[in-house]
């Protein structure tokens, strides 16, 4: 790259950054009489991101990556710089948060046309979208930090959109307090790496690993892993990610998709240096644990949208637990091919949501409109929309021809590698990877079959609404997005892995032939299995011993801290507030005391010497009462008086 | 006849003038109370000459002539008030007392 291209670059991708948080800005003083124009503004903005960002990744793609530094600030005489990074990874991610998000953008203005708070939530989508890019564009621990904080903070503000529904204040508030846990472990672990290295970019901080303890390493890689735990909802962590449901349906797209839970997979990537072969055995167990954690969830899950959330943990952990292989880019794979199947699928959900609320709103009926058993046969009434969930959930269950299978067989042939390594524990997550991606198939064929197969349990209130067809705004992202989720956009060769974006992205592992034909052979397989399962069975059979943690939390951590805060509260209220209490009620006391003595004595000898020269007054003034005979009588008296004392004396 | 009961006499006249004076709401009569309590008094200077003094008689005659001027000077005082307050009545005229 020339010295003019990099400073395009450089432009183009502070654009590509900015313009949505110009977006929030702008909305900020949008008058509220241009409330109609307000998806329009923000959406051309984010437009003009996208096409920023389409600029960048052409131009970066597979070049030398380019650096920004900037003096922060200075503290304690030491200065800290901050540092932007356009490389393949951030400039693919780059495009993918944009991407979505302006569809997202395009959705919501249909999906929210006469919400209240339309304003303030087209205001925090472009701030999420611009946290998000923080986070993607960092090159150094402690910027990412910063957008890591204010991704946590628009997603609460997301999540809680409906602020007059208590569920989604409370779901806002989990999701907020889950992701605390996790981030007070990366803040431990970004303590430790500046004690240990005395920067926070990661150049520096990866020439200096070689000479570093690997023991240190290890416990500063897991460290910082706990905040991927919390931002990509990895067990134990997992259970805010489907309780974030009770946010709109665009706006689990684009947490799901692009923007928050990619967050952590990303930064893992960014880091993945620090990972020791000890740490990344314990991030595969924690990713395995939390893809079968989700998967199972997602076959208990009866609420379309909790399906597809149980589904995105399970999708994290696949990839958490492929990023143990020893090389990170089959995980970025997934999470960018994922990024577009299942922001397809969310908005899919969502226009079917839209369609029922629709449907209810004209027949004045009331039934459980994400309630997938409420559904069913909608692939007549909802012709594209089936099509863009069929293409989608295919691709999120691996279906060959599509980007899912590409992506997975990536993960799987990363796995596979490892195996071959001589790593004992590589089989056994290769066999859970397979497991996972089987319960795959099982649930997003259930979730397919019960939405728009069989007969509609509704379908006489479908009849008697007569609702028009759906907005081209509606469709038309899910078109794209379901367009996006074919093998193309991955490589040329819709059997091989290995293709553009994927060599892209450093340690890459050839092409094996046989995981290929397995997963293949694997996905029919389940597909055969879920359909016979599905029916012959009874309709929905939960699986029993899926273990509901919000349960467990409850039981385990809940109740005891609630306890303990009641003795605590007891004890603050007993001997705290009571000494407090106390000490007033003395000087209370005291002062009342010390009054009574003002009162009484110092007062009452005042009044009383007062009282006493009025009285004496009033006597002698009852003398002079301008009668003449009193005045001698009482002057006879006092003669009198006067003689008797001289006579007596 | 000794000069004790003279005495008694004069004291008891005095008593009378002043109780005359101190109790009745005429300014009149306490005029005639002030003569009384003269009386009185000449009553104790003749009284006191009984044994062939003549000072004590010729200082009472004195008084005599003093009082009625005494009187007649009172009586136009009173005349004065009467006319000034159309009252003769001293508890009527209270402007020694000061005004509320």
């Amino acid at each position: 790259m020339t010295a003019d291209d990099t400073f395009w670059v450089t432009r183009l991708a502070l654009a590509a950054w900015m313009l949505p948080v110009v977006s929030c800005v702008a909305l900020l003083f949008i008058p509220s009489g241009l409330k109609k124009r307000v998806p329009l503004v923000s959406s051309s903005l984010l437009f003009l991101a996208f096409i920023s960002s389409a600029f960048v990744f052409v131009s970066v793609w597979n070049n030398p990556s380019v650096v920004i530094t900037w003096n922060w600030f200075t503290f304690n005489g030491m200065e800290n710089n901050g540092q932007l990074r356009i490389d393949n990874l951030s400039a693919l991610m780059l495009v993918v948060v944009n991407f979505i998000s302006l569809l997202v953008h395009l959705f919501s203005s249909a999906y929210l046309h006469n919400d209240a708070g339309l304003k303030r939530y087209y205001a925090i989508l472009g701030f999420f979208t611009f946290a998000m890019l923080g986070i993607v564009l960092s090159d150094n621990l402690f910027v990412t930090f910063f957008f890591w904080e204010l991704v946590g903070f628009s997603s609460y503000l997301l999540i809680g959109h409906w602020r007059e529904k208590p569920e989604a204040g409370a779901a806002a508030t989990k999701a907020f307090l889950f992701n605390r846990i996790g981030d007070a472990g990366f803040l431990i672990g970004i303590g430790l790496l500046w004690a240990q290295f005395n920067s926070l970019h990661f150049e520096t901080i990866a020439k200096a690993t070689a000479a570093t303890d690997p023991a240190l390493l290890t416990w500063i890689s897991l460290l910082l892993f706990c905040g991927v735990m919390g931002k990509s909802a990895q067990f134990p962590l997992s259970t805010w990610l489907p309780d974030a449901m009770e946010g709109p349906t665009p706006v689990s797209a684009l947490i799901h998709a692009a923007t928050m839970v990619a967050a952590g997979v990303f930064l893992m990537a960014r880091i993945y240096f620090l990972f020791t072969p000890t740490a990344l055995v314990v991030v595969s167990t924690i990713g395995s644990i939390t893809a079968l954690w989700g998967a199972f969830g997602a076959l208990k899950a009866l609420d379309i949208k909790k399906i597809l959330a149980y589904s995105t943990v399970s999708q994290l952990g696949f990839m958490i637990l492929g990023m143990g292989s020893g090389s990170f880019s089959g995980s970025i794979l997934h999470l960018f091919t994922h990024a577009f199947f299942k922001a397809c699928l969310f908005l899919s959900a969502g226009t079917i949501i839209h369609y029922l609320h629709g449907v209810q709103h004209k027949t004045h009926t009331h039934f459980d409109v994400q309630d997938i058993r409420n559904m069913g046969g909608l692939r007549q009434h909802l012709p594209y929309t089936f099509f863009a969930f069929l293409i989608a959930g295919a691709s999120l269950s691996g279906v060959p021809l599509l980007s899912g299978f590409v992506s997975k067989e990536a993960i799987l042939t990363q796995l596979y590698y490892t195996t071959q390594n001589g790593n004992t524990l590589g089989w056994l997550f290769l066999c859970i990877a397979f497991i996972v991606s089987f319960l795959t198939v099982y649930y997003t064929f259930r979730m397919t079959y019960f939405i728009f197969f069989g007969h509609c349990r509704i379908a006489d209130v479908i009849q008697e609404a007569k609702a028009e067809r759906l907005p081209l705004i509606l469709t038309l992202p899910v078109s794209i997005l379901a367009a996006c989720s074919v093998w193309l956009i991955v490589s040329w060769n819709p059997s091989d892995f290995s293709g553009w974006i994927y060599n892209g992205l450093g340690n890459p592992v050839p092409h094996h032939l046989i995981i290929t034909v397995i997963s293949s052979i694997w996905v029919v397989l389940a597909f055969i299995f879920a359909y016979f399962n599905l029916r012959n069975k009874p309709r929905w059979s939960p699986i029993r011993f899926f273990p509901d943690l919000d349960v467990f939390y409850t039981v385990t951590l809940l109740k005891p801290l609630l306890q303990l805060s009641r003795y605590t509260l007891s004890f603050d209220k007993k001997w705290i507030d009571g000494s407090i209490h106390f000490a007033a009620y003395a000087q209370v006391t005291i002062a009342k005391a010390v009054m009574l003595f003002d009162r009484v004595l110092i007062d009452g000898a005042v009044n009383g010497i007062a009282r006493l020269a009025g009285g004496i007054g009033s006597i002698t003034r009852s003398l002079a009462n301008g009668k003449i005979q009193s005045y001698i009588l009482w002057a006879t008296a006092s003669l009198v008086i006067f003689i008797l004392w001289i006579l007596l004396s | 006849m000794a000069i004790e009961h003279l005495l008694y006499l004069s004291a008891f006249l005095f008593s009378i003038g002043l109780v005359i004076i101190i109790t009745k709401r005429n300014a009149i009569m306490m005029l005639l109370g002030i003569e009384l309590m003269l009386n009185a008094a000449n009553l104790n200077l003749v009284a006191f000459g009984y044994d062939g003094k003549i000072e004590g008689q010729v200082f009472a005659l004195f008084v005599v002539i003093v009082a009625v001027c005494e009187a007649a000077v009172g009586m136009a005082i009173v005349l004065r008030v009467y006319h000034y307050y159309t009252t003769s009545v001293p508890d009527d005229i209270s402007n020694l007392k000061e005004q509320r």
